[in-house]
């Protein structure tokens, strides 16, 4: 088991952004966290990565209770908006965050290429971040997480802002990783890409209110989106 | 070493940006060179008005500033209301009338010190003829007595002591000594705090903002590590730019330096790794620079107050606690102890040991300030 999240709370001051959530992830998942915006996605990805502490309640990630400097290493991380040091090159970033991961320098090098190649940057490998296109970005963004080779993905909304074609690029990538054992979270917003994942978790009012394959929503609601619109009625 | 990889970064990130490295090497330089420009633009020479003064007077003081003569003392006035001239003097009935213009102050002092002193001259000079006037007479009557008496009185003479001048010398420096002289070591230590200050809160602030900072607490990197890893990385730069100020002070701008110069670059580089912990510091309780810059008229400025630059003797309690709260003053008192009294390790060893405090303390607070964005 990969995740294990049992009756988790978490509030900011006064407010409470997600009331008892329990869920498991299993390896090898492509999992889909979807939700209307402001619904705490990226609150909960936060704390699966140990950014934050429960209000309430305990998350288990790879075996180890969040938060914890343990599991920081199995963890490959896609944060929503780029966080890019814009005056170091994409290698220069890939590089920073590649030796922060404990990567050796003789396979760093290789894993730099790899995923700059991955993620068509390669061309612009040595230029600053600061002339990127947003998409560029996203892009760098995704081959960081990648860079040392996690076991475990949580990309919150990875294809914002990516052409159609790179879009289905990364997606065989997803499923390719996934063959090699990968799990992965992704969050998404767009409804063909819930349709690609093996599990969705569907986040509303605070609440996981489904929790099922694409296929089950589909046949419950007849579609996802109508899922996710009928929900959000109620 | 997860600090020396966040080191590299952070001289990798300041070496392509030019203005920074501009900023922090040159600005400093430039702004000292102003001021001690400044300070020996100002001129103690002095221009005063004479009305109807005795010859001696006239010479003795034209020994000490520029002498205009005026007919009247209306004359004079109007000559000062014109800014002709900086004091006059005129003297009726034996007394010395001294008019002062008033809306200089270094001048006016200066001027009433010049014309101070000549008088004192003069009356020293006078007295010593008096007193040579005496002693003849005291002569002249023991003439008298013994042609009167027929016996020879033993000599009575007044003591010369009363009449000699008295000498000035210095327990460190000599009389050379300007105002620069005196300041320099408060605006090194000063200019070297504010600088290393600006920069590190502005870069972490920049971290912070980008989201770098959060996304490079989700790898196993410990807080402590990126603290350190801040301090080490800067601190590459900081020691160019304290080697730098001190050898302009001391060799370009020939500020007396009687103390050790190791000494002097310790005290330099814990002034400025006290600035960068409180720039850390202060930067995570700013959403925007804009809202660090607010920081500094109230915690940066403040602290020209407190660095020895200005006699706190008659300060109020408060002013005084305010004054041994905050690390400048310690950093400033270390050196111009160093600098003017060429004080040694063992003197001010004290200072150091505050302004260490000070570093582990801010460091401490960072790391605790960190815990909210990194539980563990
Ligand atoms: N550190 C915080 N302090 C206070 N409130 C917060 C904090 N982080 C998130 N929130 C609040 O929690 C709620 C959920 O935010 P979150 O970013 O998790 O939403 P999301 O589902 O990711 O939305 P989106 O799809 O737009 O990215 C929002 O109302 C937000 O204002
Ligand atoms: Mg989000």
């Amino acid at each position: 088991m990969i995740v294990s999240v049992q009756n988790y709370h978490q509030s900011f001051g006064k407010r409470s952004i997600l009331t008892n959530l329990n869920f498991q992830i299993q390896k090898g998942e492509i999992v889909g966290l979807i939700g209307p915006s402001g619904s705490g996605k990226t609150t909960l990805i936060k704390t699966l990565i140990g950014l934050q502490r429960p209000t309430q309640g305990e998350v288990h990630v790879l075996g180890h209770q969040q938060p914890t400097l343990k599991v920081s290493k199995e963890i490959g991380y896609m944060a929503q908006s780029d966080a890019l040091y814009e005056d170091l090159s994409a290698r220069g970033n890939l590089a920073y965050f590649g030796k922060l991961y404990g990567l050796r320098k003789d396979i760093l090098k290789n894993r730099v290429n790899f995923v700059l190649a991955f993620v068509d940057l390669l061309k612009d490998a040595d230029r600053p971040v600061r002339y990127f296109s947003g998409g560029m970005k996203r892009r760098l963004s995704l081959a960081i997480s990648l860079v040392h080779q996690p076991p475990f993905l949580l990309l919150d909304e990875p294809t914002v802002g990516i052409d159609p074609t790179l879009k289905q690029l990364f997606w065989k990538e997803f499923e390719s990783l996934r063959e090699n054992g990968v799990t992965l979270l992704i969050t998404t917003h767009i409804m063909d890409e819930a349709e690609r994942c093996d599990r969705l978790l569907l986040i509303q009012n605070g609440q996981l209110v489904v929790s099922g394959t694409p296929d089950m929503l589909k046949q419950k609601f007849g579609s996802i989106e109508n899922a996710f619109l009928k929900k959000e009625e109620v | 070493m997860q600090s020396i990889i966040v080191a590299q970064r952070v001289i990798a990130q300041v070496v392509k940006d030019k203005r920074t490295i501009g900023m922090m090497l040159v600005a400093p330089l430039f702004v000292l060179f102003l001021m001690y420009t400044i300070f020996g633009a100002s001129s103690d020479d002095v221009t005063i008005g004479i009305v109807n003064l005795p010859e001696e007077v006239t010479q003795l003081l034209k020994e000490e500033a520029t002498v205009i003569t005026f007919p009247t003392n209306n004359d004079a006035k109007k000559a000062m209301i014109e800014q002709k001239i900086d004091a006059s003097i005129s003297f009726e009935n034996e007394t010395a009338h001294i008019l002062v213009e008033g809306g200089n102050v270094s001048k006016n002092a200066s001027a009433i010190q010049k014309i101070q002193r000549t008088l004192t001259v003069l009356t020293l000079e006078k007295s010593h003829v008096q007193i040579q006037s005496l002693n003849e007479l005291v002569v002249q009557l023991q003439e008298q007595l013994r042609l009167i008496t027929g016996q020879t009185p033993e000599k009575v003479a007044i003591p010369k002591t009363l009449s000699q001048k008295s000498s000035i010398s210095f327990l460190y420096g000599d009389s050379e000594l300007d105002l620069f002289d005196q300041l320099a070591p408060a605006l090194m230590g000063f200019f070297i705090f504010f600088f290393v200050f600006l920069i590190s809160g502005v870069s972490f602030l920049k971290e912070r903002s980008s989201g770098t900072l959060e996304r490079t607490l989700a790898t196993p990197l410990k807080r402590s590590s990126i603290v350190l890893g801040y301090f080490i990385g800067f601190f590459l730069f900081v020691i160019i730019q304290t080697i730098l100020i001190q050898l302009f002070i001391v060799n370009i701008l020939g500020v007396t330096q009687n103390g050790n110069y190791g000494i002097l670059l310790l005290v330099n580089l814990l002034t400025a790794s006290v600035a960068l912990a409180l720039g850390l510091l202060l930067s995570s309780f700013s959403r925007s620079e804009f809202q660090l810059i607010q920081f500094i008229p109230l915690v940066i400025i403040p602290q020209i107050f407190f660095s020895g630059m200005f006699d706190l003797s008659d300060a109020p309690t408060w002013v005084e606690f305010i004054n041994r709260i905050v690390p400048l003053t310690y950093a400033a008192e270390a050196l111009q102890n160093v600098m003017t009294r060429g004080h040694t390790f063992i003197d001010i060893w004290p200072n150091l040991l505050v302004l260490i405090g000070f570093v582990i303390g801010f460091f401490l607070l960072n790391m605790k300030v960190l815990k909210k964005q990194r539980p563990v």
